[in-house]
C-alpha cells in the first residue's frame, strides 16, 4: 500500500520530549503558516469543568513567564501575523500565518504561549469575555442547533459536552481546576507543531526543538470512547426568538479515522452547488439553505442531512430531505456526478496549494486524526477512485434508510 | 513579495483590462465588474438587481440551468456572481489551463442569460426567505439598519429590498433591465495567475467584439443621517453600531485613516481590543472598519454585550474614539504599518486577492497599483498625516443603532 504521503515535501519528526512535528515547506510562496495543535477539546473535560478547554484557550493568549498578555499580543502584531485560536470537541489549536522572514520569531512566541503561566488576575476578567461569547452564541441559530444535536446524539458521553460550557459550569469555573487540566493536557506527546509555506525544514526543526527542550514529556490519560445513540425520532426545542426552523435528520456514520473518502464524495454528491440537493431543494424555491455533511471524530462519525426553513414549511421540508436519503438508493450516483466532485476537489486542492494557512489547517486534522500528513495528490487520487459501487456499499454498510434521528430548533413547538 | 506589473489596456470594445502575471501561482482568477447594481435601481425596482444575479447562470439561448452548471463544473471552475451597491462582480477561479474556456461561457452568460421565468420566481421566492431569515443573525440585522441609515438612499439600500418591491419583478422585466445595462456597459476586467495575458486578451476581444462599452463613471452622495435607533429584538446581548463619515479612496489621507482603524481593531494589540475586551472583559466581540463607495467613505463600529453592561461598553467607545485625536503614538503607527504591508505577502498575496485588488486600485483612481506601490503608500504615511486626518474627523456627527431586548441609555 502506498503512503499518503509520498510524492510530498512531507517532513515528520517525533523530538524527544514527544512533540510530533509535521512540515511541509512550499518556496514559492511569499508567507508561512504555523502552529501547535493540543490533543485536547471538550470531549477530554468532565462536567463540572465543562468548557475548561476553550476558556485555557483564552487564557494562553493572557501571558508566560517571558511576556504578559500585552506583550503576547503586541509581538504577533509586530510579525505582521494573522493570528488566532479555536477549540472544537477533540482539539485546540493555535496558529498564525506570516510573512516568510518572521515564522521563527512566530515559533517561538507559539511555543512560549504553550506553557502559559495562566495568570490569575486575568482569569475573571477573561471568564466575563468567555460569558459574552456564550450569551453571542445563544442569539444564533446554527449553534442552538448543534447543541441540541450534540446533547441528543451523544447523550451520557463525552461528545455531549459544549466546547464553550454554559453560564452554570464556567460562572463557578476555579483556577485551580483549569491548572490542573492544562498541567496534564498540554504535554509533548499529546502536541503537533505544524508548518506550510516557505520556510527552511531544518532551521525550523531547530527552533523547535530549542524552544520546547524543557518541555517534560508525562504520560496522557486516554480518552473514554463515545457511542452515539442514534435513534429513531425527534429533539426537539421551541425557540420564539428565532424566525427560521433549523432542522437536522442524523444518520450513523464513520470515524474520521476510518479515512473513508466515500462518505466525503456521498456528501459532495447530495450538497453543494450544482448538486442533487441544490436543484431539488434549493431550487425549487422550498427553502434556501439545505446540504449535507459528515460529522466526525476519532471514534464515532454521524451523516447529516440538514436545512433551515420558514416554520410552516418544516414537514415539508423534513419530507424532502427524506427523499434526498431515499433517493440516493433509488438513483445511485452517476459517473457524472463523480466527475464534478473530483473536479471541484481538484481546484480546491490547487488552491490550498497556494495558501499556507488553508493547507496548514488540513495537514493539522491528517496529524490529529491519522497521524500523519496526507498530500493534496493522495486525497485527490482517493476520491478520484471513489466509484458508484463503492458509494453503493457504504450505504449498505451506513445506512440512510429509516427515519433517523430528527433535530428540530426554532419557533415550532411540534 | 515579487515585483510585479500590471499591464493596463483598453480593449477596442472600451472596457478595461487589467492583468498581473504570477507565474509560480496554481490557479487563475477573472474578475469582471459591470457597473450598476443596487444603487443605481429605479425606487420602484428594489431587489431587481439581486434577481438579476441569481438568474444569470440560469439559462441562455443555447442551455438551460444545470447545462450551464455542469459545463463550469466539467472545467473544475469556481464561479459566482456579486451584487453591490454599485456593480455586479463575476468572479471566476480555476486552473490555468482552463482560464480562457472558462472566460468565454462567463462571458456566454453575461451577455445571452435568458433569465427563465421558472427561475426567476424561485429567486423571488428564496429573497422573501432571505429577508425573513435576516431577522435572525442578530449581526446582520445590525449591518442592514446601520447601512439604511448612515448612508441614505441609495446607497444603503439592502439588496434584497422589500417582499411588496420583489414582487413587482417577472423575467420580462429582469430582462429588459440587464438588456440596458448591457447595451452600453461599463466593464472592467481583472485576471491574475500564470496565464498568457495576449491570449486572454484576444478571448475578451472576441467575447465582447460587439458590445460598445462605455467609460461612463457614476458617483452616487451620501446622505448620512447622524440618528439613534433601536430595534427591539429579544435577545441576550446588545447590539451597538456606530458610523461615522470617511475620507473617499482618492483622498490623499486615505491610507492615514486606513491607518487609523488598523490602530484601533487591526490585531489583538489594537485599541479597541485592549481596552474593551483585554482590559475590562466587557465583549467578546468589538472592531472598526471602513468601506468606501465610490467618492465617499464610512467608518463603522461595533460590539456586542450583555444589556447590563452596554452602558460602560458604548462609553469605552466613545472614549477610545476621541482618545485616538490626542495620542497615537510612532510605535503604534509601525505597528498599523507593519500589519497592513504583512498583508501583501499573506492573505493579499493569493491570485484572487490580487485580481480584485487590481479592479478595486481602477475602480477609485482609474489606476491599478502593483504591490510595491500599496506598500510606499503606507510607509509614506507620517504621525503629522494621521493628526491632520484625525483633525478632520467629526466624530460629534455619529449615527447610532442598537439591537436588543430594551433600549440603552447611551450618554
Amino acid at each position: 500500500m502506498t503512503p499518503d504521503n509520498v510524492n510530498s515535501n512531507f517532513i515528520e519528526r517525533v523530538l524527544p520530549n514527544g512533540l510530533k512535528l509535521c512540515l511541509e515547506p512550499a518556496h514559492h510562496m511569499p508567507s508561512a503558516a504555523c502552529g501547535f495543535l493540543v490533543q485536547t477539546g471538550s470531549r477530554d473535560e468532565t462536567p463540572d469543568i465543562e468548557g475548561v478547554s476553550h476558556f485555557l484557550e483564552h487564557m494562553c493568549f493572557k501571558g508566560t513567564a517571558k511576556r504578559d498578555w500585552v506583550a503576547v499580543n503586541r509581538d504577533f502584531d509586530l510579525m505582521g501575523s494573522r493570528y488566532n485560536a479555536f477549540t472544537s470537541n477533540e482539539k485546540t489549536m493555535y496558529y498564525g500565518w506570516v510573512p516568510k522572514d518572521a515564522l521563527g520569531d512566530q515559533t517561538a512566541l507559539l511555543a512560549d504561549m504553550m506553557r502559559s503561566s495562566l495568570p490569575e488576575d486575568e482569569f475573571n476578567t477573561e471568564k466575563n469575555v468567555i460569558l459574552e461569547e456564550i450569551a453571542m452564541y445563544e442569539d444564533n441559530l446554527g449553534s442552538c442547533m448543534f447543541d441540541l444535536a450534540r446533547k441528543t446524539l451523544f447523550e451520557n458521553t463525552p461528545l455531549a459536552l459544549s466546547v464553550l460550557g454554559t453560564k452554570e459550569t464556567i460562572s463557578p469555573l476555579k483556577h485551580s481546576a483549569m491548572q490542573s487540566y492544562f498541567d496534564a493536557r498540554y504535554v509533548p506527546n499529546n502536541m503537533i507543531f505544524v508548518a506550510s509555506g516557505n520556510f527552511d525544514p531544518d532551521q525550523l526543526i531547530a527552533i523547535v526543538e530549542k524552544e520546547t527542550a524543557h518541555w517534560k514529556n508525562t504520560p496522557t490519560q486516554a480518552r473514554k470512547k463515545a457511542t452515539p445513540s442514534i435513534a429513531t425520532g425527534t429533539s426537539r426545542q421551541t425557540l420564539g426568538k428565532f424566525t427560521q426552523q433549523a432542522i437536522m435528520l442524523c444518520f450513523p456514520a464513520p470515524a474520521a479515522k476510518a479515512d473513508d473518502m466515500r462518505v466525503r464524495v456521498l456528501s459532495d454528491v447530495l450538497a453543494g452547488g450544482n448538486s442533487r440537493m441544490y436543484w431539488d431543494i434549493i431550487q425549487t424555491g422550498l427553502c434556501m439553505q439545505a446540504g449535507a455533511f459528515h460529522l466526525d471524530y476519532s471514534d464515532t462519525g454521524v451523516f447529516v442531512l440538514y436545512a433551515i426553513c420558514s416554520p410552516e414549511k418544516e414537514a415539508e421540508v423534513v419530507a424532502a430531505l427524506r427523499a434526498q436519503a431515499k433517493k440516493i438508493y433509488d438513483q445511485p450516483a452517476t459517473e457524472k456526478e463523480l466527475t464534478r466532485v473530483c473536479n471541484h476537489l481538484k481546484m480546491s486542492i490547487a488552491k490550498a496549494g497556494d495558501a499556507p494557512m488553508k493547507r496548514l489547517m488540513q495537514i493539522a486534522d491528517d496529524v490529529d486524526v491519522f497521524g500523519r500528513g496526507r498530500s493534496l495528490q493522495s486525497m485527490l487520487d482517493k476520491v478520484a477512485a471513489v466509484k458508484s459501487a463503492d458509494i453503493a456499499t457504504y450505504l449498505e454498510e451506513f445506512p440512510l434508510r429509516g427515519d433517523g434521528t430528527l433535530i428540530a430548533v426554532g419557533p415550532n413547538a411540534s | 513579495m515579487s515585483n510585479s506589473q500590471i499591464h493596463t489596456s483598453i480593449l477596442p470594445s472600451g472596457a478595461t483590462f487589467l492583468f498581473e502575471s504570477m507565474p509560480a501561482y496554481h490557479t487563475a482568477t477573472i474578475v469582471i465588474r459591470i457597473m450598476g447594481g443596487v444603487s443605481s435601481e429605479a425606487a420602484d425596482q428594489g431587489g431587481s438587481s439581486h434577481l438579476i444575479e441569481q438568474c444569470l447562470d440560469k439559462g441562455t439561448a443555447e442551455l438551460d440551468a444545470r447545462q450551464i452548471a455542469d459545463q463550469f463544473d466539467t472545467l473544475g471552475s469556481q464561479y459566482s456572481v456579486i451584487v453591490g451597491r454599485e456593480s455586479w462582480t463575476t468572479i471566476a477561479s480555476c486552473l490555468p489551463e482552463h482560464v480562457v474556456d472558462t472566460t468565454r461561457k462567463v462571458f456566454d452568460l453575461l451577455l445571452g442569460a435568458t433569465f427563465p421565468a421558472n427561475y426567476v420566481n424561485v429567486s423571488k421566492s428564496l429573497a422573501v426567505q432571505a429577508l425573513a431569515s435576516m431577522q435572525d443573525p442578530p449581526g446582520s440585522l445590525l449591518r442592514r439598519a446601520m447601512m439604511q441609515q448612515a448612508y441614505g438612499t441609495p446607497l444603503g439600500r439592502h439588496t434584497l429590498a422589500t417582499p411588496e418591491a420583489l414582487a413587482t419583478h417577472d423575467n420580462g422585466s429582469l430582462r429588459e433591465q440587464w438588456s440596458s445595462v448591457m447595451a452600453n456597459p461599463t466593464i472592467e476586467i481583472a485576471a491574475a495567475g500564470p496565464v498568457d495575458q495576449a491570449h486572454l486578451t484576444e478571448v475578451l476581444n472576441n467575447a465582447l467584439g460587439g458590445v460598445p462599452c462605455s467609460d461612463k463613471t457614476i458617483t452616487h452622495t451620501v446622505n448620512f443621517a447622524a440618528g439613534n435607533t433601536h430595534i427591539e429584538k429579544d435577545i441576550a446581548q446588545t447590539h451597538i453600531g456606530l458610523s461615522f463619515l470617511g475620507v473617499p479612496q482618492s483622498n490623499k489621507y486615505a491610507t492615514a485613516e486606513d491607518l487609523c482603524i488598523s490602530i484601533l481593531s487591526g490585531g489583538m494589540s489594537a485599541r479597541l481590543f485592549t481596552e474593551v475586551r483585554e482590559k475590562l472583559g466587557l465583549v467578546y466581540s468589538v472592531g472598526a472598519s471602513n468601506e468606501r463607495p465610490r467618492g465617499a467613505g464610512m467608518i463603522h463600529v461595533t460590539a456586542a454585550t450583555t444589556p447590563e453592561r452596554c452602558a460602560q461598553t458604548y462609553e469605552v467607545l466613545l472614549r477610545e474614539l476621541s482618545r485616538l485625536k490626542e495620542d497615537v503614538t510612532e510605535a503604534e503607527l509601525s505597528l498599523a504599518k507593519t500589519r497592513a504591508i504583512s498583508g501583501y505577502a499573506t492573505s493579499g498575496a493569493s491570485v484572487q486577492s490580487r485580481a480584485c485588488e487590481l479592479l478595486a486600485d481602477y475602480f477609485h483612481k482609474k489606476e491599478a497599483l502593483p504591490i510595491e506601490a500599496h506598500i510606499e503608500r503606507i510607509q509614506a504615511v507620517t504621525l503629522s498625516d494621521i493628526k491632520t486626518y484625525l483633525d478632520s474627523q467629526d466624530l460629534s456627527k455619529v449615527s447610532i443603532v442598537t439591537l436588543g431586548k430594551e433600549q440603552p441609555t447611551l450618554s
